[in-house]
């Protein structure tokens, strides 16, 4: 080894050898090292000598994925580990599976890079557009009964708490739009009447609301009874039987479920503040999502009123009371979980004009 | 000696990686997020340097995808017990509770264990007994002293995760002292009072009554929409959140220092941990700012930036030349391999 070698000799060399580390199982002395294959079997010297540090047939070896310019990671079956950062070399020379390769081909920074990025962005888009309404949907039909049971009973006592106190309605008028809700119930369909939707009066200081949960119990309040018409009253627990018939509260829950897993993907297990923050902008989207429940729960609020033989109009006069209404402070309530009164008049118009009956007159 | 902790880590190539996982761990439901956790982590221990050698990350995917799927599987029970028999989910859920400090303890003895430098493994000795005290008796403790003690509770989770921890065999003692952690409790508090009060003040001055309840929140929304300039209101609370955001940056700035500066291995080598307070906080909130604007494209070259700072502000002071010592160090026996599963979930956010 006095004279140096020639060039050809050098690159034939590489071609069959891999310098890097060797390091004994589990120490950390290292010793400069070369790799060589021959036929079928891997062996490992020291650079500079020839004692044999370690060898084993080849497919024994465990190699590293390869990984951007991350050290590859060769151990043998006694434990000792070459380590080496020839990337090209330990791939010709012990090899790497179809699997590794293609990950490391898509991964480095190429041009087609942007492409996988698209192609990752209409992913996450089409996760988020269709993925995940489909999930919601079958996580919805497959929910046992107790567990919506139990799901409203803790939202119930979380509203009773914050805002809800025993209603000062009379008996008679309790009575009397009791009997309202019991001939709508009588007309849903068979989903709803399953859940056996009960009918709760209420004082709150929110001024004039009501509620469903997810199990068909449905809230009205004092101020709603007092300020509005039995008809317009009876065109709110339409409303809310929509939002049972559609299961939303249970579609809200899932859906923010389904979004949490899908940021938590993209931020990583790193949380920090985007995360947090990310998902408050998730909260926002529920919100326009929840609009969107809204008018589902309209259109079968005026189907249901037409169905029971009742004005489906009250909807939309209960619509106008509440925007004329702003100077009264008892609206305020509706109007912050209920936004965009006029477009939903419209639309209430829109649906009672599809739905009446054929032959009869015009209002 | 001093050495530098150098992260060769790249934006780019990280971006590649980052990109990747996403898609594949979306394509197989899930199920390659444990392939993409060992890329991730091999790529940042890879390229973090001390002396001109790296650190290796050696978990297996099946043995983290194993752990997933049991935490997964045991909350799926969880909740469908508690449809079904809610006497039982709770009983259940005592059990979990219990089960905490064994997870931690556990999670981070997986972590060590995979965790190599100059071929020589991290292990991790904490027991039960110290997780429950560190992680569950004394931040509940914590609670009757107001919150005074939190710095002590601060220095009582980073002496269980960094005294256990062993290189190869060798111990890490740590005294880390608490007067900083307090400098930033004492000024946030009273910044928080000072900001609070001064906004109450205006808030009073604006809406007489406000505060002594004769302004109902639904008196004070009709109030608003009547005079805008009312509307403003809202946002005032903005002052006070950022600065819980500083002084919890600040709070974990101040701690790592005090612990990474207080560390000693094997009784000759010594940390130094340098992390400003102000670029810190810059990096962490402008990093933030520019992955909302990107729509988290940027999160990649966000993670790089921070973990180069953190690096770059972190010393090792070795007692004589690191190859060497290296090599006198072994394994704790039973390390390799040892671990059926990855306990993770639980992070402790340990400095080290």
């Amino acid at each position: 080894m006095s004279a140096p070698h020639s060039d050809d000799d050098g690159a034939a060399r590489h071609l069959t050898e891999l310098r890097g580390e060797w390091f004994p199982t589990g120490s950390g002395r290292a010793t400069p090292a070369r790799l060589r294959g021959v036929g079928k079997q891997a062996y490992v010297h020291e650079v500079d000598g020839k004692r044999l540090l370690t060898s084993a047939a080849r497919e024994d070896l465990d190699i590293s994925q390869r990984l951007d310019s991350v050290a590859r990671r060769t151990t043998f079956p006694d434990g000792s580990v070459f380590v080496t950062y020839d990337d090209d070399g330990v791939d010709r020379l012990i090899g790497t599976s179809d699997f590794s390769r293609l990950i490391n081909w898509l991964e480095v920074p190429h041009p087609r890079l942007l492409l996988v990025a698209l192609f990752g962005i209409a992913l996450i888009i089409g996760v988020y557009r269709y993925g995940i309404p489909v999930l919601v949907t079958v996580a919805v039909a497959v929910t046992p009964q107790p567990v919506v049971e139990l799901v409203s009973d803790a939202a119930l006592q979380g509203i009773e708490r914050q805002m809800l106190s025993p209603t000062r309605l009379s008996d008679a008028r309790q009575q009397d739009l009791s009997e309202v809700f019991e001939d709508l119930i009588v007309l849903t369909s068979g989903a709803v009447q399953a859940r056996d939707p009960v009918l709760l009066f209420r004082d709150a200081a929110i001024g004039a609301n009501a509620f469903a949960l997810p199990d068909g119990t449905i809230i009205v309040t004092d101020d709603l009874v007092r300020q509005f018409s039995e008809e317009e009253v009876a065109a709110v627990m339409a409303h809310e039987l929509g939002h049972v018939e559609y299961q939303h509260g249970l579609r809200l829950l899932y859906r923010s479920v389904g979004l949490f897993a899908l940021i938590t993907l993209i931020t990583g297990d790193a949380s920090g503040i985007f995360n947090d923050i990310a998902l408050q902008g998730g909260a926002l989207v529920a919100l326009a999502y929840s609009r969107e429940h809204e008018h589902e729960a309209d259109a079968y609020a005026v189907d249901l009123m037409i169905t029971a033989g009742r004005d489906p109009m009250a909807l939309a006069t209960f619509f106008e009371k509440i925007s004329e209404e702003t100077s009264s402070l008892g609206a305020l309530g509706w109007l912050s979980t209920h936004p965009e009164t006029d477009e939903r008049i419209d639309a209430v118009r829109e649906r009672i004009g599809q739905q009446r009956p054929v032959g009869s007159t015009p209002l | 000696m001093q050495h530098d902790v150098e992260f060769r880590g790249q934006a780019g190539a990280y971006f590649g990686i980052w990109i990747v996982n996403i898609v594949l761990t979306v394509l197989t439901l899930g199920i390659y997020s444990a392939w993409a956790k060992v890329r991730t982590r091999r790529y940042f221990y890879g390229n973090t340097f001390i002396d001109g050698a790296a650190f290796d990350y050696h978990a297996r995917p099946l043995q983290i995808l194993i752990g997933r799927i049991i935490v997964v599987a045991a909350l799926t029970v969880y909740v469908i017990l508690s449809g079904l028999l809610p006497l039982v989910a709770a009983v259940l859920a005592l059990i979990y509770l219990g089960l905490v400090p064994y997870l931690v303890s556990r999670g981070l003895r997986f972590d060590r264990r995979v965790t190599s430098y100059r071929n020589v493994r991290f292990d991790f000795v904490g027991g039960y007994g110290g997780a429950f005290w560190s992680f569950i008796l004394l931040p509940f403790l914590n609670i009757f002293t107001l919150f005074l003690a939190t710095p002590f509770v601060t220095r009582q989770i980073s002496h269980y995760v960094t005294r256990n921890t062993r290189y190869g065999d060798r111990p890490i003692e740590a005294q880390m002292p608490v007067g900083g952690l307090y400098g930033v409790f004492g000024v946030t508090v009273l910044l928080v009072l000072l900001t609070a009060g001064s906004l109450v003040a205006v808030m009073a001055a604006a809406v007489p009554g406000l505060f002594t309840g004769e302004v109902s929140p639904a008196e004070l929304e009709f109030l608003m929409a009547q005079d805008p300039r009312l509307a403003v209101l809202p946002f005032l609370a903005i002052p006070i959140y950022l600065l819980f955001i500083i002084a919890a940056l600040a709070y974990f700035v101040v701690g790592r220092n005090a612990l990474m500066n207080a560390m000693v291995l094997d009784r000759i080598h010594r940390f130094r941990s340098s992390v400003s307070i102000t670029r810190f906080s810059w990096i962490t909130i402008s990093n933030f700012l520019v992955c909302v604007v990107t729509l988290a494209l940027m999160i990649p070259w966000a993670r790089i930036r921070v973990t180069r700072y953190m690096c770059d502000q972190t010393k090792l002071i070795a007692g004589g030349p690191l190859d060497a010592y290296a090599a006198e160090v072994k394994q704790s026996s039973g390390v390799v391999g040892a671990e059926f599963m990855d306990l993770e979930g639980v992070d402790v956010g340990a400095a080290f």
